[in-house]
């Protein structure tokens, strides 16, 4: 209950903080805010698939549902975050530079990773059987893990001369100047990636719940 | 005489600001209590 | 263990020629594939016209249409296999691995075959200039080795679920967007004078890297 009440606190008031305490970068004036959700919301979608993959890699081996509960629960709260960070990644564009989307680096690999969670998510739902979707789903996952490599960090250096990518600062860097920046900015880091394990475990609490319930069911009947 | 207009420009961006704060206040707060409302229901399932 | 590498590639040869055997007899899997291709590129050609010399534009279309082609076709060899329920007699007699790699060559060819009528079809529709004979043969060969070799491992995955074709779409395309970066990209720059170096190593290093995945995934494929 602390550890809640905890991170309510935290990402409370580092929010305000934000607002109130951190400076603006100056190429981004009141849009820099918009930097304490979009980053963290993208590494906790990079996160999140680098859980769901370990975790199917680790079902094929065991066999153990638990790693399938993990993989699928990581996988709906990353489509999730990713979500959230390319909506809140775009209107960021529009604001800033003047379009929604532009196919630079960042934006094709998190529409990349998108992509791998939607093709994920609908193999899942296409599948009868709970050990053969579990069992489908983490070697699908096992494949893309493949393409992720080639996509997050090749492609990228492709694009770079297929479409100039606007020129623009990269916020990152900008971000790490001025420290007030920086720690609020790693301080919603933390939060985030806290809030991922909390609502992770949620996820998966229930999972094994409703099987519990399922299988409570068919040995009654 | 009338105050220079930056102080109205000023004046109003700050509020801008807050107000986008409250908002994400506000969402904040407010998933954060669904979540828990979450979590008692979890244990209550969870419960034999 | 030399008889048993020989025997596994004697088990691969078998499969390659029953598939190419079975797609023969009724073509109804190549006709319906060629039909495809034809017309989204006879499509693709209505919609943009000769393109004359924009380079970058041809290359994108060319590897969409070919996408596409393998999108529409690649998924056959195993739905046949689930359709005509071979795939137990399949997995009596021969390995998971053997059956991949068996179902893999057979793609290959059934994507040549293809490839052999869309590309100077495609070339003498769209316009553009003579391609760079040696690099555009290079990176179309590599770009579709690749490309087979991400298809086959989906369409194994595919083949036992509900969804068929728009699913195989749907979950090919992540893996297939490296392919199409630097098949396009090497496209466009042995039309532009470059060198395809760097594209045809990606395309090698990621075709070894999803065929190396899959030799370790087919054996977790079919256990049922």
């Amino acid at each position: 209950m602390i550890a809640r009440g905890l991170l309510f606190v935290w990402i409370a008031v580092w929010m305000v903080l934000g607002f109130v305490w951190a400076p603006v970068v100056p190429v981004l004036g009141d849009t820099t805010r918009v930097l304490y959700f979009h980053i963290p919301a993208a590494w906790v979608t990079v996160l999140a698939l680098a859980w769901s993959m370990i975790q199917s890699v680790l079902y094929l081996a065991k066999r153990r549902m638990e790693h399938d509960d993990h993989a699928a629960a990581a996988a709906e709260l990353g489509i999730l975050f990713c979500i959230v960070a390319t909506i809140s990644g775009s209107l960021w564009a529009k604001a800033m530079w003047g379009s929604y989307w532009n196919w630079d680096p960042r934006e094709t690999s998190i529409f990349f990773l998108l992509l791998i969670y939607a093709a994920y998510l609908a193999l899942r739902s296409a599948v009868d059987g709970e050990e053969r979707r579990a069992r489908l789903s983490a070697i699908y996952s096992a494949a893309a893990f493949v393409a992720v490599p080639f996509l997050m960090f090749i492609v990228p250096r492709i694009y770079d001369s297929l479409h100039p990518s606007p020129i623009l600062p990269s916020p990152r860097e900008k971000g790490s100047m001025d420290p007030r920046i920086r720690t609020v900015f790693l301080a919603m880091l933390v939060g985030f990636t806290a809030l991922f394990w909390w609502l992770l475990s949620l996820r998966t609490r229930f999972a094994r719940v409703e099987r519990r319930r399922l299988d409570a069911a068919a040995a009654g009947a | 005489m009338r105050p220079p207009q930056g102080h109205e420009e000023r004046r109003s961006i700050v509020n801008g600001n807050l107000v986008v704060m409250g908002v994400s206040l506000l969402t904040w707060a407010a998933t954060f209590f669904y979540l828990l409302r979450l979590e008692r229901r979890i244990k209550d399932l969870e419960k034999p | 263990m030399a008889r048993s590498a020989s025997s596994s590639a004697a088990a691969v040869w078998a499969i390659l020629r029953k598939e190419c055997r079975s797609e023969w007899r009724t073509r109804y899997g190549l006709n319906a594939a060629l039909l495809f291709a034809i017309t989204s590129l006879a499509g693709v050609s209505f919609a943009v016209g000769p393109l004359g010399d924009r380079t970058d534009i041809l290359s994108g279309m060319l590897w969409v249409v070919l996408l596409f082609a393998a999108l529409a076709s690649l998924s056959h060899a195993f739905v046949r296999e689930i359709e005509g329920h071979t795939l137990t007699l399949l997995r009596l007699v021969a390995t998971p691995t053997a059956i991949g790699l068996g179902k893999l060559l057979f793609n290959l060819i059934f994507l040549a075959v293809i490839e052999a009528v869309t590309v100077p079809l495609f070339l003498l529709l769209m316009g553009g200039p003579p391609p760079k004979w040696g690099r555009f043969a290079l990176v179309l060969i590599l770009g579709s080795v690749a490309l087979a070799a991400a298809c086959t491992l989906v369409s194994a995955i595919i083949a036992q679920t509900r969804g068929r074709g728009a699913l195989f779409a749907g979950a090919s395309l992540p893996l297939l967007l490296p392919v199409l970066a630097a098949a396009v990209k090497g496209t466009r720059a042995q039309w532009q004078g470059g060198t395809v170096g760097a594209e045809a190593s990606i395309l090698i290093a990621y075709a070894a890297a999803v065929f190396g995945v899959s030799l370790l995934l087919y054996d977790h494929l079919w256990e049922d």
